[in-house]
């Protein structure tokens, strides 16, 4: 391929000049794509401050009469507030857990039984779409009267993520050299005391991957819910969404209000903890 | 290792492993024995249930809704499929060669796929939505006024205006994996290449695409694996409608079982989910692995 290439090597003027255009034409298209990314949050934040007859008016212009109303009103009236803390309180109840129980197994499978066998049963789960067990784990928390309760919706967020927090944990933790754990054993120290000062610390990158990955998965999943609860006082802040949708439809400021409140604590965490959030939506691929 | 010590051992293990294994147990591996199960019975999910063997795939298979529903979920599938996987290996490359504003790129990028897409599902809503929405009314102001749809309630438009944003907001995945193994590429090869004149087409297509095989071929099961559970966005834009136009599988086993209370039919819905990502993610990596045994 290369002859022809070299036959026709432009003069290095030539080169420089083309070498800019193809930069300006790069610059163009990726700010248009990423502006067309971030276009969406900024229309809802934007309206989120306007009138519904200014959306409706002029969709694309900032306010002129800036509306503070909105968010009381989608906080108290359209009741978001309440499914904001009910969904806080879900998933963080449920990746603390996580956060505990997932590095304790992933510690035995990789590191004191080294055992296979448990890997394959706990990282099972990650080729389980999630729809195929949902019907029957209702069932199943329906036989142990606990549908429609707050406690129902950790456990399920804590199974469902499990098999991915181990997969990623029990890699990570095979990563740990031996020396410091056998340090600690010579040392006294029990396994539960070499887990707790040792490993659990060590695992620290880890353990940031895991619990964004499941606070994001829990923060934004609907179809648990959506099965799962009845009580409106019990619901999360995407079943909000859609009652948004069903009782406000016509009031625009509102509702992009109330969709400004459901992505707000992702997006902050993802401004926080973007390496994490990363590592931790693209650690399936990994796996494939 | 002392008896002592591997007896210990074991009792540490069992302790640690309890509360997982319980949890993980009950609400993962037993409900896929439920499920199971039940796709061979009649239930309605209360009341007495008969052994019916495989009585709900045979109606399934004999049932038109059944059918628009796959057809649905696999538009979703062809459409992440040809557009996640050019544009973001596109994307990826052009990221991967400039040096201001890297950073801020490749997180405007990756944003939307961290929110929920209950969220921005209620927001291509308001966009799409016929007589109110945003984008008829940037079809009218750029003079394309001819081309304005009332696009969430027709149904020949009604699954493209639900699955068109679905594949938006997840393209930032596929851009980011093939980031990363662009930049795992050895920068001399890049290198030689752009110092012997080779065209950027030239680059993607003879240096890129050929080292990063294998990575694609993941980039294509995730299309797959990740398309068939879609749910969250056809039910919050159009309840799968109108009709079952826009509706996916997992659309019509909510509907299925919850709504219509047909509790194991509405199951087996879902259990065909499981079956065509396992066989399509099986034979896929049969047809295309180099050494089939490495897995």
């Amino acid at each position: 391929m290369s002859d022809k290439m070299v036959m026709q090597a432009p003069s290095l003027a030539q080169q420089i000049i083309r070498r800019r255009i193809v930069k300006v034409i790069i610059y163009v298209f990726l700010i248009a794509y990423a502006g067309g990314c971030l276009f969406p949050f900024l229309w809802s934040i934007m309206s989120s401050f306007k009138s519904s007859d200014a959306v409706l008016v002029y969709p694309f212009r900032p306010p002129i009469e800036w509306k503070w109303t909105n968010y009381p009103n989608a906080w108290v009236k359209a009741k978001m507030g309440m499914y904001f803390f009910n969904t806080a309180m879900y998933a963080i109840i449920a990746t603390g857990i996580l956060l505990v129980i997932s590095p304790m197994a992933s510690y035995v499978i990789g590191r004191v039984k080294k055992s296979n066998l448990l890997y394959l049963y706990y990282t099972l789960g990650i080729m389980i779409p999630v729809h195929t067990i949902l019907l029957p784990s209702y069932i199943f928390a329906r036989q142990l009267h606990i549908v429609n309760t707050r406690l129902s919706i950790i456990l399920v967020y804590i199974a469902f993520n499990l098999s991915m927090s181990v997969f990623i944990l029990t890699g990570f933790m095979k990563s740990i050299p031996k020396e410091l754990e056998e340090a600690a054993i010579i040392d006294g120290c029990g396994r539960t005391r070499t887990f707790f000062s040792i490993i659990f610390p060590l695992s620290k990158p880890g353990l940031a991957t895991i619990g964004t990955l499941a606070f994001l998965s829990n923060w934004n999943d609907y179809l648990v819910p959506l099965i799962f609860l009845t009580n409106s006082k019990l619901k999360v802040i995407t079943l909000g969404i859609q009652e948004l949708k069903g009782l406000y439809i016509q009031d625009l400021g509102l509702i992009t209000a109330g969709i400004v409140l459901s992505f707000l604590p992702v997006v902050v965490i993802y401004i926080i903890f973007q390496e994490q959030v990363i590592k931790g939506l693209t650690a399936g691929a990994v796996k494939g | 290792m002392s008896r002592a010590t591997r007896r210990r051992d074991n009792v540490f293990s069992s302790f640690f492993l309890a509360p997982s294994f319980i949890i993980y147990t009950a609400f993962v591996i037993f409900t896929i024995g439920m499920a199971v199960y039940y796709t061979g019975t009649n239930w309605k999910g209360v009341g007495p249930k008969t052994w019916t063997w495989f009585r709900n795939y045979l109606l399934l298979a004999k049932e038109a809704d059944y059918w628009v529903v796959t057809k649905n979920s696999f538009i979703l599938v062809a459409l992440a499929i040809l557009i996640q996987n050019p544009l973001g290996l596109l994307l990826a490359y052009l990221i991967s060669r400039i040096k201001s504003g890297y950073r801020f790129f490749r997180a405007a990028i990756f944003l939307p796929v961290v929110i929920p897409l209950a969220s921005t599902g209620l927001l291509f809503t308001l966009f799409l939505s016929g007589d109110t929405g945003a984008f008829n009314f940037l079809l009218k102001s750029v003079g394309l006024g001819g081309l304005q749809r009332i696009w969430l309630s027709d149904p020949r438009y009604a699954i493209f205006a639900v699955a068109l944003p679905q594949v938006w907001q997840y393209l930032g995945i596929h851009f980011i994996i093939y980031l990363a193994a662009i930049q795992s590429i050895p920068g001399e090869i890049m290198e030689s290449a752009h110092i012997d004149g080779a065209s950027s087409w030239k680059v993607m297509t003879r240096i890129i695409i050929p080292l990063l095989f294998d990575v694609l071929l993941i980039g294509v099961i995730l299309n797959v694996t990740g398309s068939l559970k879609a749910f969250d966005m056809s039910w919050i834009m159009t309840w799968g409608g109108p009709g079952i136009s826009s509706a996916y599988i997992s659309v019509l086993m909510y509907r299925y079982a919850i709504k219509g209370f047909d509790f194991a039919y509405g199951t087996t819905v879902a259990m065909t989910i499981l079956i065509y990502s396992l066989v399509f993610t099986v034979v896929f990596r049969r047809v295309f692995s180099k050494s089939p045994t490495d897995d």
